[in-house]
């Protein structure tokens, strides 16, 4: 039984001396714990950035498999936590702009006249069609206010809004100062209200 | 509460600016939409997604290294200039006998034109003008 155990897991650490092994074995089990140790908030991470449940784990699974593949290259400047958490982040970020990429290949087909028969739709338990698109519309406003957000404001506050994160986690993830997150965090806020505000300034106008 | 509110209506409580109004339902709503971020849900890994991890990553492992390496950008390039060589090299070999009917053709018509100017009817004509020049 593979489910289970990784809340008991989380005790468990990784011997990082394990990673200089060559053996096939070791880092199979290496990755198998890092799976078990993480995977929650490797997910979560994602997440905060793509806001879409579905889209967060496939990013997640990308993670562990590219965590895989650079395993033998970890060289233990960080803690392999941070290490792991940075790829989430960059996965995250591709994401991103791939469906900004994508986003405006399908605007550019529906004036054309092509419409694009994938369209996403989310669902949230529990409450009524209403509230659905209330909330969607909003998370659809807030992307849109968090995309014209500079990467290093995007990624230092939305790893603030991750519970899991202290400011010093998310600066050796960023490879910065704590201060810097701080300032970084406070900046990304006031920009977000601003730009939140210019958009229902247009919707409400 | 009811008297203190009447009383307040009575006196005239000054009404809300309509463009404060405005502004403060814009900050409400921003503000809204910005603590969305607070309130999402904390996801828990879905059941079988470790396993799900592992069987890819088993996948990759049994992929032939041969396949890894097509994948590679390289490789796509080089197949992808390899391709336009070869065509290339067939639009040469397509156009090359046509270029060569054409060079026919052109002797051909050049064999015509002699063939027709050195014909006896033409020869005839020629003596004829000679003599009549003489």
């Amino acid at each position: 039984m593979i489910h289970g155990h990784y809340h008991n897991s989380l005790s468990v650490h990784i011997n990082e001396s394990a990673l200089q092994s060559t053996g096939h074995a070791s880092l199979d089990d290496t990755i198998s714990q890092l799976i078990a140790e993480h995977q929650e908030m490797v997910i979560n991470t994602c997440y905060r950035f793509v806001l879409n449940r579905e889209d967060a784990e496939d990013i997640s699974q990308e993670v562990f498999i590219e965590a895989y593949r650079s395993l033998p290259k970890f060289r233990g400047d960080s803690k392999l936590s941070t290490w792991l958490y940075r790829i989430a982040v960059t996965k995250s970020l591709d994401h991103l702009r791939r469906k900004k990429r994508k986003k405006r290949f399908s605007s550019l087909k529906r004036i054309i006249g092509q419409e694009d028969p994938i369209q996403e739709i989310q669902l949230t338990a529990g409450s009524s069609p209403a509230e659905e698109l209330l909330e969607k519309e909003r998370l659809d406003v807030l992307q849109h206010a968090l995309d014209a957000l500079p990467e290093n404001q995007k990624i230092a506050f939305l790893l603030s809004k991750n519970d899991g994160y202290s400011n010093q986690e998310i600066a050796e993830i960023m490879q910065t100062t704590v201060p810097a997150v701080e300032s970084l965090v406070h900046r990304a806020k006031k920009s977000l209200q601003g730009k939140l505000e210019k958009i229902y300034k247009a919707k409400l106008g | 509460m009811q008297e203190w509110n009447t009383g307040n209506v009575k006196q005239g409580k000054p009404k809300e600016n309509p463009m404060h109004q405005k502004q403060r339902q814009i900050t409400l709503e921003a503000e809204k939409t910005l603590a969305m971020l607070d309130s999402l849900p904390r996801l828990e890994a879905h059941h079988l997604f470790r396993a799900r991890v592992l069987e890819r990553l088993a996948e990759e492992a049994g992929t032939p290294a041969n396949q890894a390496f097509m994948n590679s950008y390289v490789v796509k390039m080089a197949l992808m200039l390899m391709l336009l060589a070869v065509n290339i090299v067939t639009a040469l070999l397509i156009m090359q006998p046509a270029e060569e009917e054409s060079m026919l053709s052109r002797s051909d018509m050049l064999e015509i034109i002699s063939d027709d100017y050195g014909s006896p009817a033409i020869s005839y004509y020629l003596q004829d003008t000679k003599q009549e020049e003489e």
